[in-house]
């Protein structure tokens, strides 16, 4: 009976993994294929938003076109945020100085915290550790205003260091390291320690390398996010050109689409590089999280 | 085993991942540099100068012709034939000297007349007294009455008649000759030997030596405006440049009033002011000294050594009376929305500093040549764009 089974429950089993895939993956061909388009192209699939009537009412009913595969491919938006419009690249450059100390920063820092919060024992370890549990679960928007009162007078405001600052001394690394750290067997240092090695040593040697796989999934974690920032640039930084491209790709309007279409994809690329060169470690992180003793 | 070979094509895939990446950044990097070159290219390209403060200058230069001043036509009344003329255009004369002689034949053929017929009064003469002797003799009241009548009536014709012999003799000689009622100098002369009253004008005009010359200029109305009656204004004569006269301004008029040609100011006074600068006339309305109309103005000039006809030139010039900002008069722009010039703000970026093109009213106070003053939303360390290779609006990009 299963032999029988067989072929269809895996038909059954592959559609219901495929469609969902297909539906999450649909914006971002779409977003790839449209960047392939003319501008024209573009108006003439999504002018229609916005303004498709009533028909009871006798106004003009309209489908959103969604074009899969461009008419005429072309790659004239692609000139114009290369090459022709240099602002684009200019904020993909500020994006990335964003980003990247921030996701350096707080892998260090953490790092070094969760060694502390998992192998060391000290007094008020536990509550220090909830407080930064109960600071990494408060949302972002409750610590905004403190935040944009201390940077002011710090006198950061409108300065990337406003961003970086509060990004480097993140409360989430430690915990998601911490947890990693945890199950990492004691015996390993202790083994360590018994040979001389004292807590540098143990730290570098021994808990960075087994804590790769957390390393990997923090790093590729933080740097979603903060890839993706809007409301923090928005808020701190008031000049043009501090403003990452994230900002800019969320007030794309009717001018800018195709440029839009072709600046988002030159935005995902480097995340999906990252993810591409991360997804080794993380699996190996899964599979080796199982081990225990 | 497995592992090792998954391992192994791990690996591999990370180098792939990594080369892809750096590929990535390289692309970007070089994308980027030439971006910017790229843009820098097509922005269009300005020229830029600082204003100046100080004072708008004017200067005005011209040149006319003497005339004198005050003229008298001297005619023969009588209108006899001329005789002889004495002077020639030039002549200097002095007062009571001859100028021009008539022919009197025909005054002295009537004084002749009139002395024949007095003659013929003086006739009954002794006739009438010997009458009134008689009638005396005779001792009729009535015969003395009539005939002391007659005597008396006889000799008041023969008076009357000597006067008017007198008269015409008087007259005779007066209207000989034409005499210089003044000291001058001799302008014109109409008056032909052998005919009688000139045709075309007066027998000789002759020019008042002391009331001097004049002459007229158009002086554009900006400067006119600071002369008033009775200023001093430097003259000099075209073809000595070395000696300096001193000129004095007798009358400056209104543009309208000299020009016969000019459009009626009542008519259209809105658009006189552009009509009448065409026309030259001057300024349409007293008082618009901007407009660049030009006023006739009158000077007078006494000097021994002129005598009419010379060519004098006069310079002028003028400073206004207060510090403004000068741009050239090509950096002001004029659209429907009104005058305006493009200054240039300078942004910087860690890209380098951008500049760009702002627009500014202003308001031009006055205009001069190709310096203009202005007012407005302008200062002193502002630069003010001259020229540029593209049509420019306000933000817009510019390399200078």
């Amino acid at each position: 009976m299963k032999r029988a089974r067989e072929p269809l429950t895996k038909l059954i089993y592959t559609l219901l993994a495929v469609l969902p895939a297909a539906a999450l993956a649909l914006p971002i061909v779409l977003t790839l294929t449209n960047s392939l388009m003319t501008e024209r192209e573009i108006g003439s699939n999504y002018d229609w938003l916005g303004k498709m009537g009533d028909v009871a009412k006798g106004q003009q009913d309209a489908f959103v076109n969604l074009k899969l595969l461009p008419d005429w491919l072309s790659f004239g938006q692609y000139a114009q945020l290369l090459l022709r419009a240099p602002v684009y690249l200019h904020q993909f450059w500020n994006s990335v100085g964003l980003s990247a100390p921030i996701v350096a920063g707080q892998t260090a820092v953490a790092a070094l915290a969760a060694y502390a919060f998992a192998k060391l024992k000290f007094k008020g370890r536990d509550k220090l550790f909830l407080v930064y549990l109960m600071a990494m679960l408060m949302p972002f928007q409750v610590t905004l205003v403190p935040n944009y009162l201390i940077a002011g007078k710090l006198g950061l405001l409108n300065s990337w260091a406003a961003i970086i600052g509060p990004g480097i001394f993140g409360a989430f690394g430690v915990f998601m390291l911490r947890q990693f750290m945890a199950h990492i067997p004691a015996a390993y240092a202790e083994a360590a320690r018994m040979d001389g090695a004292g807590h540098g040593v143990i730290f570098r040697r021994i808990v960075l390398p087994l804590a790769k796989p957390g390393l990997a999934a923090l790093i590729v974690l933080l740097f979603a996010d903060q890839w993706n920032m809007v409301e923090q640039p928005l808020i701190f930084l008031e000049d043009a050109f501090k403003q990452p491209l994230s900002v800019e790709l969320s007030r794309i309007n009717e001018q800018a689409r195709g440029v839009g279409f072709a600046a988002s994809v030159l935005y995902m690329i480097p995340m999906a590089l990252l993810f591409l060169y991360a997804e080794a470690y993380l699996v190996q992180g899964i599979e080796q999280s199982g081990i225990k003793g | 085993m497995e592992a090792e070979t998954t391992g192994r094509r791990l690996a591999a895939r990370q180098r792939t991942i990594r080369i892809a990446a750096g590929l990535f950044v390289a692309m970007l990097i070089v994308f980027t540099l030439i971006g910017n070159s790229l843009q820098a290219l097509t922005l269009p390209k300005v020229s830029a100068e600082k204003p100046s403060q100080g004072r708008l200058s004017r200067s005005f230069h011209g040149s006319a012709v003497l005339s004198p001043a005050e003229t008298a036509d001297l005619t023969n009344p009588a209108g006899w034939k001329v005789a002889q003329v004495l002077v020639k255009p030039g002549d200097a004369v002095h007062r009571g000297q001859q100028l021009v002689s008539y022919d009197d034949t025909e005054a002295q053929r009537q004084i002749e007349d009139e002395t024949a017929a007095l003659e013929q009064l003086e006739l009954p003469k002794p006739q009438l007294q010997h009458r009134y002797v008689d009638a005396v003799q005779s001792g009729d009241e009535e015969a003395i009455l009539d005939a002391r009548t007659a005597l008396e009536s006889a000799d008041a014709s023969i008076r009357a008649q000597q006067n008017r012999i007198e008269r015409l003799r008087h007259d005779a000689s007066a209207d000989r000759q034409l005499v210089a009622p003044f000291d001058g100098i001799v302008t014109e002369v109409h008056a032909v030997a052998g005919l009688s009253a000139a045709t075309g004008g007066p027998d000789v005009r002759l020019a008042d030596a002391a009331s001097g010359f004049q002459f007229r200029l158009q002086i554009p109305a900006a400067i006119a405006d600071t002369l008033k009656p009775g200023d001093a204004m430097d003259v000099r004569l075209t073809e000595d440049d070395s000696r300096s006269l001193k000129g004095t301004v007798a009358k400056i008029e209104d543009g309208d009033a000299a020009d016969a040609t000019a459009p009626s100011r009542s008519a259209d006074d809105g658009a006189g002011d552009m009509a009448s600068s065409e026309s030259g006339s001057g300024a349409a309305n007293s008082g618009s000294s901007s407009e660049t109309g030009s006023l006739p103005v009158t000077v007078t000039i006494k000097d021994p050594s002129l005598r009419g006809g010379e060519r004098v030139e006069v310079e002028l010039s003028r400073q206004e009376s207060k510090d403004a900002l000068l741009v050239s008069a090509q950096a002001i722009h004029q659209d429907r929305s009104g005058v305006y010039v493009y200054a240039i703000e300078k942004r910087q970026s860690p890209l380098g500093n951008a500049y760009y093109a702002a627009r500014r009213d202003v308001t031009v106070i006055d205009e001069n040549g190709g310096v203009a003053a202005v007012g407005g939303d302008l200062y002193d360390y502002d630069q003010v764009v001259l020229d540029s290779s593209e049509p420019l609006q306000d933000g817009v990009r510019v390399r200078l």
